[in-house]
C-alpha cells in the first residue's frame, strides 16, 4: 500500500522538477530570469518494529539561483555603462559638428583673415573690400551655425531630462506595485518566495538604475529606493515622484527636482500640510542615463557654448575698437563692422525683490569663459562668484557699476528697498551670445583702413586688423581669435576621447560582471536538456512503482480467491 | 564554471558589433584620406592641425600681398629709372647752358627743351598706378603729389604725405612699397622753373645772375639725381627681398602641408591592409559563432 504512496511521492517530485526545467527553458531569453531549481528532501521515516522506513521524497519548494552581489555589482556596472552611452552619444555630436576641416569655422576663420589681408594690401580697391565684408558674413554664418547645433542640442537634453524623469516615475510605481504583489504572495504562501515577482522587481530595478543610479534596501518584503544624494524615491508603500521642471536660476535649463511634503505651523498652532519642489544637486545626480545627460550637459555642453560665445565676442570686439580708432575711405571715424548681442542675466525666480542686474562687455581681453553667480546679503553685500574656478568677490550695496573680467555689471542699489537679502542673479555673459553675431557694416568704404592721417592708401588700421589673426586678444593677453577655436577643438576632443576609454572600460566590465551573474542565474540548454532526461527517467521509474503495486495488489486478490 | 546559453549569443554579438564599428571607422577614414576624421580621434594632433591650417593660409595670402608689392616696386621702379633718363638729358642741357657763347634766341630753345624735360620729369613724379592711384604721394593716394597750373609749373608744394605703403610680406614682415615725391624730387622742380625762365629772358648784361641761378640748378639736379639712383637701388633691394620670401614662402607651404599629411593624413599603405585585416576577422568571428550556436543537445 505504502508503494503507491511511494510512487505518487516520486511522480510529484519528478513532476515539479520536469515542470521546473520547461520553465527555464521557456524563459531562457527572458530578461533577468534567474533560473530556478527545486529543491526536495526525504519525507523523513516512520518508525516501525523493524526499524525506521522512509515515506519518500517530498518537494521543498522551488527556488531560484540567484546571488544578490552579483546581481547588484552587474546593476550597478550597468547603470555605469548607460551613463557613458549616453555621454558618449551626446558628446558625439559636438564632435562631428567639429569634424572636417574643410568647412565649418575654421576654414571661415582662414577665409575672413585672408580677405583682410587682401585690404590691407590694396586700401582704396572697392573689389577687396566687398569680398573681406562677404568673408566677415561667411564667418558670423558658420558661427552662429554652430551655436544653433549646440542650442538646438540643449533643448533636446531639456526634453530629454523631461522624458526620463517620467520614466522613472513609472518605474517606481512599478516597483511600488511589484513590492506589494510580493508581500501579499509571501503572506499567502507563508515561506515560499515568490520567484518569479522577484525576478520582475529586480529586472525594474536594473533598468531603472539604467535611468538613474539607485540604490535599495530591504524593508520587510519590500524594497526602498533612493538616488544618490540620499533622496527617497519609494519607501514603503509611498512613491516621492520626480519632477522636471524649470531652474530657478535659468528658465530655460530643465531641471530634475524632488517634492517633499511640508507642513508648516503658524502663530496660532494650526498646521497646513503642502509639499515644497527642491532641486536637486545636479553632481549628485549620477548613473544611468539621465546622470550621462546632466553630466554632458554641465561638463561640455555649457563650457563648449561659453567658450565659442567667446570667441564670437572677441572676434566682434576686437575688430569694432579697431575699425573706431581709423578713418574709413571718406574719412569719417570707423563705426562696428560686427554686431553682436550683451550679457544674458536671469534673476532668481525665488527673488522676493523686483532689482535687475544687468552687465555690457566692456573689455574683451579680460572675457573669461565662464557663468557667474550673484547673491545680495544685507551683512555681506553683492557677492559674485565666477563659477569656473569658485573664486569670489565682494562689494557694497550701492556699489552701482563695477568692472570684473572685462565685463561692465550694474548691480541695483540695494539701499533703497529693491533688492530683498538673499536675492540671487545668475549671469552668463558668453552662453549664447554667438547667435547674435552679425555683420552691421554694408558700406565697404567703411571699412576703416587708414589711421588719424587718412588718405586713401594709408593701410596702417588695416594692417593691425590683419595682425588680429595671431594678436592675442582673449583670455588676459594668451589666446588669439584662432587660438581660442583651437581650444574649443582641443577641449571636445580629449572629452570624447576621455568618454570612449572610459565607454570601452564600462563595457567590458559588464561583460565580466555578466558573465560572473549568468554563471550562477543563467540557463544553459544544455544543462536542462539533461536534466529533462534525468527527471523524465525519474517520472518512469516512479511509474514502475505505481504499476508494481498495482501487480501486488493484482497477486493479493488473486491469493484470496 | 558554467556558461549560460543567452550569454554566449550577447558576447557572439558583441564582438561582432565592435569588428564592425572598427571597421566602420576605416572606411571613414579611406574615404576622406585622413587619420583623424574628428578632433575625438586624436584630440592633440586635431588642435595643431587647426593652427597649421591657418598658418597655410595666410602663407598663401602673402603669396599675393607680395604680388602686388613686386608689381607696386615695380611701377615704382620704372618711374624712378624714367626720371634719372630726364635728369640726365637735363644735366646735358644746363652744361650747354653754362657755355656762355649762346645767343639769346639760342638760350630761349635751350630753355624750351628744358621745358619739355620739365614736363617730362613731373610725368614721372605724378605717376599713377593701373587703378588711379597716385604712386609718389604717400598715404594720400587719390591727391597728385604735384598740383599743376595751366601753364605747366606746379604750384605750392608737394601735396602728399610721408606715408609708406607698407605691404605684409610675410608673417612679421612689412615692407614700404613706395617712397614719397617729396623724399625723391627735393626742390627739383622749383630750381628747374627757376633757370628755365632765366633761360626764357636771357639777359647776356646779367651773367652773373644768370650764373648763380645756373649753379644753383645744376647742383640741385645733382643731389636729385643722386638721391634718385640710391632709392631706386633701395627699390631693387626690396624687390629682391620680394622674390627671395617667395621662394622661402613655398618651401614653407610645402613645408606646412607635409605638417598637416603627418599630423591628421591617412598612412594608406596600413589602412589598406587594416581594410583585409577586419574583413577576415569579422569573417571569422562570424563563422566562430555560427558553429559554437550550432552546437547543442537539441540538435545532435
Amino acid at each position: 500500500m505504502n508503494l503507491y504512496n511511494l510512487g505518487l511521492s516520486g511522480i510529484n517530485a519528478a513532476n515539479a522538477r520536469l515542470n521546473t526545467t520547461a520553465h527555464n527553458i521557456n524563459n531562457m531569453d527572458t530578461a533577468g530570469f534567474n533560473r530556478q531549481t527545486v529543491t526536495v528532501s526525504t519525507a523523513g521515516g516512520t518508525l516501525t518494529g523493524s526499524g525506521y522506513f522512509g515515506r519518500g521524497v517530498s518537494v521543498d519548494g522551488v527556488s531560484r539561483q540567484y546571488s544578490s552581489f552579483l546581481y547588484t555589482q552587474l546593476v550597478s556596472a550597468r547603470s555605469q555603462q548607460a551613463s557613458l552611452a549616453t555621454y558618449s552619444s551626446q558628446i558625439s555630436q559636438i564632435n562631428d559638428l567639429l569634424g572636417t576641416s574643410s568647412e565649418g569655422v575654421s576654414y571661415a576663420l582662414e577665409q575672413f583673415f585672408s580677405s583682410v589681408q587682401a585690404v590691407a594690401t590694396q586700401p582704396s580697391d572697392t573689389a577687396a573690400r566687398q569680398e573681406m565684408l562677404g568673408q566677415a558674413a561667411s564667418l558670423a554664418t558658420q558661427i552662429n551655425e554652430a551655436q544653433r547645433m549646440l542650442d538646438e542640442q540643449y533643448a533636446s537634453v531639456n526634453a530629454q531630462v523631461s522624458t526620463q524623469v517620467d520614466q522613472i516615475n513609472s518605474y517606481v510605481t512599478r516597483i511600488d506595485n511589484l513590492n506589494q504583489q510580493i508581500t501579499s504572495a509571501l503572506a499567502a504562501s507563508g515561506s515560499q518566495q515568490p520567484n518569479d515577482l522577484l525576478d520582475q522587481r529586480d529586472q525594474l530595478v536594473s533598468e531603472l538604475s539604467q535611468l538613474i543610479g539607485v540604490t535599495t534596501s530591504a524593508n520587510g518584503a519590500s524594497i526602498n529606493l533612493t538616488t544618490g544624494g540620499g533622496q527617497v524615491l519609494l519607501s514603503g508603500t509611498t512613491v516621492y515622484p520626480l519632477k522636471a521642471v524649470a531652474s530657478a536660476e535659468d528658465p530655460t535649463r530643465t531641471v530634475v527636482a524632488y517634492t517633499m511634503p511640508l507642513t508648516t505651523t503658524d502663530a496660532d498652532g494650526v498646521k497646513t500640510s503642502s509639499t515644497v519642489t527642491v532641486e536637486f544637486d545636479e553632481s549628485k545626480l549620477t548613473g544611468g542615463s539621465l546622470g550621462g545627460l546632466l553630466e554632458f550637459r554641465s561638463e561640455t555642453l555649457d563650457p563648449i557654448r561659453n567658450d565659442l560665445g567667446r570667441l564670437a565676442t572677441g572676434l566682434a570686439l576686437s575688430f569694432n575698437e579697431l575699425n573706431a580708432q581709423g578713418l574709413t575711405l571718406t574719412d569719417e571715424a570707423g563705426g562696428d563692422i560686427f554686431s553682436i548681442g550683451e550679457p544674458t542675466v536671469y534673476s532668481n525666480a525665488n527673488n522676493e525683490g523686483s532689482g535687475q542686474v544687468s552687465a555690457v562687455f566692456s573689455d574683451v581681453d579680460g572675457l573669461a569663459s565662464s557663468d557667474y553667480s550673484i547673491v545680495y546679503k544685507e551683512d555681506s553685500g553683492y557677492t559674485i562668484t565666477r563659477l569656473s574656478d569658485g573664486t569670489s568677490t565682494t562689494y557694497d550695496a550701492d556699489a552701482g557699476v563695477i568692472e570684473l573680467d572685462g565685463l561692465s555689471i550694474t548691480l541695483p542699489d540695494a539701499t533703497d528697498g529693491s533688492v530683498a537679502d538673499g536675492d540671487k542673479w545668475s549671469l552668463q555673459p558668453t552662453r549664447t551670445i554667438a547667435s547674435t553675431l552679425s555683420v552691421s557694416l554694408t558700406d565697404p568704404s567703411g571699412i576703416a583702413a587708414a589711421d588719424s592721417e587718412g588718405g586713401t592708401t594709408n593701410n596702417v588700421n588695416a594692417l593691425l586688423m590683419g595682425e588680429l589673426q595671431s594678436t592675442k586678444v582673449l583670455g588676459g593677453g594668451t589666446l588669439s581669435l584662432t587660438d581660442a577655436y583651437t581650444q574649443i577643438v582641443n577641449k571636445v576632443g580629449v572629452q570624447v576621447q576621455s568618454v570612449t576609454a572610459a565607454t570601452t572600460a564600462a563595457d567590458n566590465l559588464v561583460t565580466q560582471r555578466l558573465t560572473a551573474q549568468q554563471a550562477v542565474s543563467g540557463v544553459s540548454l544544455e544543462e536542462e536538456q539533461v536534466a529533462l532526461l534525468q527527471y523524465a527517467e525519474q517520472y518512469q521509474a516512479a511509474s514502475q512503482l505505481i504499476s508494481v503495486a498495482s501487480e501486488l495488489f493484482d497477486t493479493l486478490l488473486g491469493i484470496a480467491s | 564554471m558554467r556558461i549560460s546559453t543567452s550569454l554566449k549569443y550577447e558576447i557572439g554579438a558583441s564582438q561582432i558589433n565592435k569588428l564592425q564599428a572598427k571597421q566602420l571607422h576605416l572606411y571613414e577614414q579611406t574615404a576622406t584620406g585622413l587619420r583623424v576624421v574628428r578632433p575625438g580621434d586624436d584630440p592633440l594632433a586635431a588642435s595643431q592641425a587647426v593652427t597649421v591650417s591657418q598658418s597655410l593660409a595666410a602663407n598663401s595670402r602673402f603669396e599675393s600681398n607680395r604680388a602686388v608689392a613686386s608689381s607696386n616696386l615695380g611701377m615704382a621702379d620704372t618711374a624712378v629709372q624714367n626720371s634719372v633718363d630726364v635728369l640726365e638729358a637735363i644735366k646735358g642741357r644746363l652744361v650747354q647752358a653754362g657755355n656762355g657763347s649762346y645767343s639769346a634766341s639760342e638760350m630761349q630753345a635751350l630753355g624750351a627743351e628744358l621745358k619739355s624735360s620739365y614736363a617730362a620729369l613731373l610725368t614721372q613724379a605724378n605717376a599713377t598706378d593701373g587703378n588711379g592711384s597716385y604712386l609718389f604721394s604717400g598715404n594720400q593716394g587719390d591727391t597728385a603729389p604735384y598740383a599743376v597750373d595751366s601753364d605747366g609749373w606746379i604750384t605750392g608744394s608737394y601735396q602728399g604725405d610721408a606715408g609708406q605703403r607698407l605691404v605684409q610680406v610675410d608673417q612679421t614682415r612689412q615692407i614700404s612699397t613706395s617712397n614719397t615725391a617729396d623724399e625723391l624730387y627735393g626742390d627739383v622742380f622749383d630750381d628747374l622753373r627757376s633757370v628755365i625762365e632765366a633761360l626764357e629772358t636771357y639777359d647776356a648784361d646779367d651773367a652773373e645772375g644768370f650764373a648763380t641761378v645756373l649753379t644753383n640748378a645744376q647742383d640741385s639736379v645733382s643731389g636729385t639725381f643722386d638721391t634718385l639712383v640710391t632709392i631706386g637701388a633701395s627699390i631693387g633691394a626690396r624687390m629682391n627681398e620680394v622674390s627671395a620670401l617667395d621662394a622661402i614662402g613655398s618651401s614653407r607651404s610645402l613645408s606646412y602641408s607635409s605638417q598637416l599629411d603627418d599630423l591628421v593624413g591617412l598612412d594608406e599603405a596600413s589602412a589598406y591592409s587594416l581594410v583585409s585585416y577586419y574583413q577576415v576577422a569579422l569573417q571569422a568571428s562570424t563563422l566562430a559563432f555560427q558553429k559554437i550556436q550550432a552546437m547543442n543537445l537539441f540538435n545532435s
